[in-house]
């Protein structure tokens, strides 16, 4: 895919076939950098899935700071290519927290084999539900 | 000093060693594109040797053994990976079976509310309009069809997936028992020190294929090895196997049993912990929200439709629109019917009085009103379909992120175990060369005898 131009012309800002043309630019390289990215969870490469995860977020910029498409106020009524754009981004998205949630899985079972004997398996401290504890307080 | 016999015999020890590690590498050539095979490395080792003293002689080499090269933590690693995989797949089918019978127009329960309800709207027009009250039945017959068809379809899915369990059971007691079988051939060749690196090949695509149907433990011991469920039921133990079997339970579906020991509750991965996850969790929890759909519309209904006046402006005390649902909403949705077949019998009229649409438009408010835990009719029965596709959006990308896993375990399987045609390529040349010196000692050794023997002549 062609690299986006830094910054868009402004005529789009007004026009929108122009819109939902960026709009759909800028989902497919999502989608193509969380695909890219999915490989790297599953490669273990976690270079490739940090710098993946940073191009994500400043397209994901991009995308949120569009404006609404003119006369379709919140919900706008886009072309059928990109409504196929969102859904393959939102299909890619569940696999990418599928896998993280299986490495997260991973990572925590060998966090608590390094812990030692004297760990227990409960949640580890930080996770949703399991308050912080300063050290050296008990309780 | 070591005789020329001697020599003979350590020439012929290479020949020996050469002629089994090509065979080796040929086999390994031929089984390039067999799925599961671990490549064989010949392992050879110097022959005893012969002291005479103050010398030593070598005696030659020979073939120990033919080693499969594989990784028992990335063999674990695929097995389970497989179990997961087989869930997931169970689960996703069953799934997309149910979302389909929810969007398909014939048993829209959606859009049959909906007319209900704009037929009821079109009745308070002109209450005393009998084709318009004749449509309110038919509506409401048609609602309660479309629930009747839902119901029908998850009750037919449930048996289906039944069928799937006993199936999946038939096919769980045959692979152990080819398992048993193998372990047993592998006992015997292991304890007389042969290799069984092809029979060990097809124990794991065994234990593959049964990994994907239930969640298999493997226990390894001497020569041999113990399969368990994740609970710690035991299928296979060396060269016995304890086959599972299957029985009717108190709910009415198939149940599966150990040594006569219910086990369907522990089984939670695999192709048989998806089929049950759907049966016993997913199919039962979308039929009881039908059945609380169902009720909550007819018993909404039937309130107004009590309150009301009929078109002769009697009172329609105890005369419901729908059969009135069971108090424990069992079979609500399955059962649902309409109770009146006289157009006349509608409360239209709030108070009686000919042309009162009052309690027509009662009825047509219900539309909007939250009838079922806090939402109105329509709401609750777009919950239901919205719950049922994002369950099979979420449980197919997991099926393909497990599928990404599994992939990337299968490559690095076949990084270790698989056969590289470079790596044959050098050993053929290698063990080729290797059996031509040993032929060319041979005759060097054969020449030597030749003039020992016309020395004595």
């Amino acid at each position: 895919m062609a690299p986006l131009p830094p910054n868009p012309p402004e005529p789009w800002r007004t026009a929108p076939f122009e819109l939902s043309r960026l709009y759909l630019q800028l989902l497919r390289e999502l989608a193509d950098r969380v695909e890219s990215s999915t490989q790297a969870v599953v490669s273990g490469d976690v270079a490739r899935l940090e710098a993946g995860t940073a191009e994500q977020c400043r397209l994901w910029q991009k995308i949120v700071s569009l404006p609404p498409e003119p006369g379709h106020g919140a919900d706008p009524a886009w072309p059928p290519e990109v409504v196929d754009a969102q859904q393959r981004l939102l299909h890619l998205g569940r696999v990418q927290r599928a896998l993280l949630r299986r490495s997260q899985q991973c990572l925590r079972a060998v966090c608590n084999l390094l812990a030692g004997p004297h760990s227990g398996y409960a949640p580890m401290a930080g996770e949703a539900g399991v308050e912080l504890h300063p050290a050296g307080k008990e309780g | 000093m070591s005789s020329l016999n001697a020599s003979l015999a350590s020439a012929l020890s290479g020949l020996a060693a050469a002629q089994g590690a090509l065979a080796a590498t040929t086999n390994n050539v031929a089984n390039i594109n067999t799925p599961g095979y671990s490549r064989q490395v010949p392992i050879l080792e110097t022959g005893d040797p012969i002291v005479l003293d103050p010398l030593t002689f070598g005696t030659g080499v020979r073939l120990r053994t033919l080693e499969s090269i594989r990784n028992p933590i990335l063999e674990s690693q695929i097995q389970q990976e497989t179990q997961t995989q087989g869930e997931l797949s169970a689960l996703v089918s069953a799934l997309a079976q149910t979302q389909s019978n929810f969007t398909s127009t014939s048993g829209d329960i959606g859009g049959a509310i909906s007319k209900f309800f704009d037929s009821m709207n079109q009745l308070s027009t002109s209450p005393s309009d009998l084709s318009l009250r004749r449509n309110v039945l038919t509506a409401a017959g048609n609602v309660a069809t479309s629930f009747n068809l839902a119901s029908g379809h998850l009750i037919a899915q449930r048996t289906n997936l039944d069928q799937g369990v006993e199936q999946a059971v038939g096919e769980i007691n045959q692979l152990t028992g080819q398992i048993a079988q193998l372990n047993g051939q592998i006992a015997i060749l292991e304890n007389a020190g042969e290799s069984a690196g092809t029979f060990l090949d097809q124990r794991s695509q065994l234990i593959n294929r049964l990994s994907s149907l239930v969640d298999v433990s493997v226990i390894p011991s001497d020569n041999t090895i113990t399969l368990t469920t994740a609970s710690g039921t035991a299928l296979v133990a060396g060269q016995q196997n304890f086959s599972l079997s299957t029985g009717t339970g108190p709910s009415g579906v198939q149940h599966i049993f150990a040594q006569n020991s219910d086990i369907t509750a522990t089984i939670v991965s695999g192709q048989l912990g998806g089929i049950l996850a759907a049966r016993d969790q997913q199919i039962p929890g979308i039929a009881v929200q039908l059945d609380t759909l169902a009720a909550g519309l007819a018993n909404a209904v039937n309130q107004v439709q009590t309150a009301g006046y009929d078109l002769n402006g009697n009172p329609a005390t105890g005369v419901n629109l729908f059969n009135p649902p069971p108090a424990s909403l069992d079979g609500a949705a399955a059962n649902l019917t309409v109770a009146i077949t006289d157009p006349a019998l509608i409360a239209a009229s709030a108070d009686g009085t000919p042309g009162s649409n009052s309690n027509a438009e009662a009825m047509y408010a219900l539309r909007k009103q939250a009838l079922i835990a806090g939402q109105s009719a329509s709401d609750y029965y777009s919950t239901i379909v919205f719950n049922i596709g994002n369950s099979v959006a979420n449980s197919t990308a997991q099926q393909e992120a497990s599928s990404l896993v599994l992939q990337q375990l299968n490559n690095q399987r076949s990084a270790v175990s698989g056969v590289s045609l470079d790596e044959e390529a050098a050993n053929l040349m290698r063990f080729q060369q290797a059996y031509a010196a040993s032929a060319k000692v041979i005759a060097a050794i054969s020449s030597l005898m030749e003039v020992v023997i016309n020395m004595k002549s």
